[in-house]
């Protein structure tokens, strides 16, 4: 067990931004407190990604690294925390999905191995968190399949519109159209949960 | 929303999308469109909902391990007993300085991954020279590892011997013991296939068209044993029978219970039988004696009487039987 985090702390009742100004100002139980917070949510997307945890689990040590030294170059005016660390994991997890060169072969795996099983142990996740997922989930079966495709190649396997038109065999301008469409919807659905994270 | 609006709303997703895919190995940062306030709020939005997308998955806990890690390497101490941490990409995460604050707890030791693993240099002694003699110990060495090696060699032959035959022993004990198991289990077998060849043949005179019936009902005034009662059934051949009764009580020391037919040539024996506390007693044969009318349990002094002695316990006074 992590000492810091066994201890009781003040920063459980500190919101994002603040526990990332204390990691700035490098105080590591605010970097294990941020990480107590997202690393659950960060690791399904590893899996979802690269179709494996183990390996999501290395880019978790690297971006909450990568945090606690680049923290100053957060803006709060830029992104919600939880934004900003999901972009920067993603980025890392695309990285290396792209390194390894069988994007095929993980996005099939990914499908096949989404157990809820998996799903956090470290006790029950909270009616907030819960309720955004519940919502997130039922918005993104909302949109029609092929609206979900293009935005899933864009997320999650960090493709450009050329390439999606090309992979997808679909007109550049098909592409471009079903990407606003899903994503102008996803804007409006999550409203209210965007609105909570400005 | 007018069309230039529009248009500037689709720049601004595609931007923020094309921005997202660029995939510098250092991005992940929120992309800086600037152009105009309305561009810079929709670009938020839009990022927002991307950042919530994750969310649609069931979270993952990561091992403790993970964040033992973590927090060894931002904390400068554990595996790293250096400034760096090494991710598996490569990046060395340069710890720059100690951490201030309540972080004095020293971090768990963290098992290097291969390529953290640090690799010593191994550098050969020194060799050092010194001036040779003529010994007599290494012969004496010798003689006494001879003799020692051939001592063990002897005492490991010994062992082996008496290993060997241990091993027979237990191999003759093993065989006939394997040889009692087999004959138990084949006479049990046996018992079994007899018993199961009964029972078949009882259920199939049970459950017979032509088959008689005929309660056994306690006698005496008052009866003898009130809660003693049997069914008797009989085939159509009037010659296979099978005989259930319950309640009997065990049979007093000395006594035992006796079937008995009452046939043309007068009582004829069906046997002597005890019975069990709560245990149903079950009696059947393929023959019955000629012109049988009735048939009576008794309890009787000796189980070996040619006639009826002792006070009648049940009869089954309806039974007929042509011959």
């Amino acid at each position: 067990m992590n000492p810091i985090s066994s201890q009781p702390s003040p920063l459980g009742s500190m919101n994002d931004a603040a526990l990332l100004r204390l990691v700035a100002e490098r105080r590591p139980e605010a970097l294990a407190e941020l990480y107590g917070r997202h690393s659950s949510t960060l690791l399904a997307l590893g899996k979802r990604i690269l179709g494996s945890v183990s390996d999501g689990e290395e880019i978790l040590q690297e971006a909450f690294v990568h945090v606690w030294k680049h923290a100053d170059r957060y803006d709060p005016a830029r992104s919600s925390v939880s934004t900003w660390l999901v972009l920067i994991f993603r980025s890392r997890a695309i990285d290396r999905l792209r390194n390894r060169k069988v994007v095929e072969r993980t996005h099939e795996a990914a499908h096949l191995c989404s157990p809820p099983e998996n799903a956090s142990p470290e006790g029950p996740e909270s009616v907030f968190l819960h309720e955004r997922r519940e919502r997130v989930r039922r918005e993104m079966e909302k949109l029609p399949p092929e609206q979900r495709q293009v935005l899933d190649l864009a997320f999650y396997e960090g493709l450009t519109q050329t390439e999606i038109a090309a992979k997808a065999d679909l007109p550049l301008g098909t592409v471009k159209t079903r990407t606003l469409l899903a994503m102008k919807k996803l804007r409006n659905a999550l409203r209210d949960e965007i609105r909570q994270l400005l | 929303m007018n069309e230039q609006t529009q248009s500037s709303e689709d720049q601004t997703i595609l931007a923020v999308l094309d921005a997202l895919g660029s995939g510098a190995p250092d991005s992940g940062e929120i992309p800086v469109l600037r152009s105009d306030e309305t561009a810079e709020t929709l670009a938020r939005l839009y990022t927002e909902a991307l950042g919530l997308i994750p969310y649609e998955f069931d979270p993952v806990a990561p091992r403790p391990e993970v964040k033992d890690r973590l927090m060894a390497a931002v904390t400068g101490e554990g595996a790293a007993a250096s400034t760096t941490a090494v991710g598996a990409t490569g990046e060395r995460a340069v710890v720059r300085e100690a951490p201030p604050g309540p972080v004095a707890v020293p971090a768990p030791v963290v098992p290097l991954r291969p390529s953290q693993e640090v690799r010593v240099q191994r550098t050969a002694p020194s060799p050092v020279i010194q001036p040779r003699r003529p010994s007599r110990w290494p012969l004496a060495i010798a003689a006494t590892v001879a003799f020692l090696a051939l001592g063990l060699s002897g005492l490991l032959f010994y062992g082996l011997l008496q290993q060997g035959r241990k091993i027979e022993q237990l191999t003759r004990e093993k065989n006939a013991a394997e040889a009692r198991a087999q004959q138990a289990a084949a006479a049990a077998g046996e018992t079994d296939r007899a018993e199961m060849v009964r029972m078949r043949e009882n259920l199939a005179l049970m459950t017979s068209p032509a088959v008689e019936v005929s309660p056994m009902r306690p006698m005496g005034e008052p009866p003898l044993q009130p809660n003693a009662r049997g069914v008797l059934y009989v085939k159509a051949d009037h010659q296979h029978w099978y005989l259930a009764l319950e309640g009997l009580e065990p049979a007093p020391q000395g006594k035992a219970y006796k079937l008995w037919f009452d046939a043309d040539q007068g009582p004829v024996s069906g046997g002597a039988f005890t019975a069990q506390p709560g245990a149903p007693v079950e009696l059947g044969s393929k023959q019955m004696p000629a012109g049988t009318k009735a048939v009576m349990v008794t309890l009787e002094d000796d189980p070996q009487a040619a006639t009826p002695q002792g006070p009648e316990i049940l009869r089954a006074a309806a039974v007929y039987q042509i011959s």
